[in-house]
């Protein structure tokens, strides 16, 4: 679903991602962790072209883009990946002047041009899969991070993503608000959902990961299925790192 | 202070004054201010995103045009359109010549607020948008403008109230807006101090009326805000 090839990023001066290479399989959820500062936002917002790499190659869902340093990219084919994928942000970023429901069908009727009659069958379907149909004609402030977070959650899947993004999705919630997105995510990741994921949740990235991907200073320094690298690290840069977390008591 | 009789003849000046006054204030000066402010806001939106735009060239033409408006009298723009362009062969009716200076003057004042408004709207309403696959110009009518419109109709209400006001500034250009009336009315009667009262008044009552609809306007757009 997702291929990577020698994949930099520089910002000015800053060599942020230094070369790295990522395979993607389609139907599983992919967790990113890392030290901050190490690249892992850089490198789930180069998926969508948020940020886009100075250099390699990745190719998302059919789509194949060579990235070289000095070339601007053409627009369409900017939209026509971004079309592909679908992003969480850490603070949700909802359209604050519309309801949950419009802000699930805000793309659906702008980008994708379905009736709005369809467009509302599908926000309301998806606000009920996060448990937020009662609440679809509030607006983002009357409602909870956890609940907005949700929302953020139904507004990316309205796109029919082939591939969802998470940048952090609970680091901005209350304690006891965490569960109730990291369950919907977890649904989603049962249902065959293929998910990259940026996360501080070690819990999740056990239950929930096929594939654990340990990122410091801009290269990948390991990566394997949750078992491996959380219980046998063959790093000793990854046992530092889990070590520090397991003393932050997670 | 006044005798009788120097009353009784202010009082049936300023009643005599008062529906001609008021007449042209609806008659011209509402309208003078409606237009150039409705003119005016379309070339501020205009010459907010070029000074927003990545397209070099037209950062310079919008910066430009902004530098000259602001640096220079609104009463010197209106003397160039009405008195100084008939000597090259370009002759402007005083009402439309009003109309361009006015509009001229709104859109690069307010070009300023929209292009702040534009800029404070948080980084992540854009990354949103793109991230469900708007185009830049998706995202700005349907995220970023509605967000700005809100943060902006303060200034932009304050601008509005200016204008009327400043429309009195016609009168130098030959309209006949409410102050001209009213300087009319002195040259006959010589009474300046009521008339020109009369007229403040008037004045007052017009921005007065604009600014309870500002009042509603910032009600509805605070629905979504908490």
């Amino acid at each position: 679903m997702i291929q990577l090839h020698n994949l930099h990023k520089r910002f000015h001066d800053l060599h942020v991602l230094r070369g790295i290479d990522l395979s993607v399989e389609e139907g599983t959820t992919t967790v990113i962790i890392g030290p901050s500062g190490s690249g892992k936002t850089t490198l789930l917002r180069c998926l969508n072209l948020l940020e886009v790499p100075s250099e390699g190659t990745l190719e998302l869902a059919g789509h194949r883009l060579d990235f070289r340093s000095g070339q601007k990219l053409r627009q369409t084919d900017v939209i026509a990946l971004r079309q592909q994928t679908g992003m969480v942000f850490q603070s949700y970023n909802l359209f604050p002047h519309m309801t949950a429901l419009q802000n699930v069908m805000e793309g659906q009727i702008t980008v994708q041009k379905r009736s709005k009659d369809a467009a509302q069958d599908k926000a309301l379907k998806l606000l009920d899969k996060v448990g937020l149909r009662e609440r679809a004609d509030m607006y983002p402030h009357q409602l909870s991070g956890g609940q907005q977070q949700r929302v953020g959650i139904a507004r990316a899947m309205a796109m029919d993503p082939k591939v969802l993004l998470f940048d952090e999705p609970t680091s901005a919630l209350d304690p006891e608000l965490v569960g109730e997105v990291l369950k919907v995510m977890k649904e989603l990741a049962d249902d065959g959902m293929t998910m990259v994921v940026v996360t501080h949740e070690m819990a999740f990235a056990r239950d929930a990961a096929d594939r654990v991907v340990f990122i410091d200073q801009g290269v990948i320094v390991e990566q394997g299925p949750p078992g491996d690298l959380f219980e046998r690290p063959q790093q000793e840069r990854t046992r530092q790192f889990l070590n520090r977390l397991g003393g932050r008591s997670v | 202070m006044f005798t009788d009789e120097r009353s009784q003849r202010i009082l049936e000046i300023m009643s005599n004054a008062f529906w001609p006054l008021l007449k042209e204030g609806i008659e011209t000066t509402i309208p003078l201010t409606l237009i150039s402010f409705a003119l005016g806001l379309v070339l501020a939106m205009l010459t907010a995103l070029a000074r927003l735009s990545s397209i070099k060239p037209l950062n310079w033409i919008a910066g430009f045009y902004v530098w000259i408006i602001r640096g220079t009298p609104l009463l010197v723009q209106l003397f160039i359109i009405f008195y100084g362009l008939p000597s090259i062969g370009v002759t402007i009716d005083p009402f439309p010549a009003a109309v361009i200076g006015f509009t001229l003057s709104v859109g690069a004042y307010n070009s300023e607020i929209i292009r702040a408004a534009i800029q404070s709207t948080p980084k992540g309403q854009w990354e949103a948008a793109y991230s469900i696959g708007m185009t830049y110009r998706q995202a700005l009518r349907r995220v970023i403008i509605p967000q700005a419109t809100r943060v902006s109709i303060p200034p932009l209400s304050n601008s509005f109230i200016s204008l009327v006001k400043d429309t009195s500034l016609a009168a130098t250009i030959t309209v006949t807006e409410m102050f001209r009336v009213a300087q009319q009315w002195t040259a006959t009667t010589y009474e300046p101090l009521v008339l020109y009262i009369e007229a403040a008044v008037l004045y007052l009552f017009f921005s007065t009326v604009l600014s309870y609809f500002q009042g509603r306007i910032e009600r509805r757009l605070d629905r979504y805000v908490a």
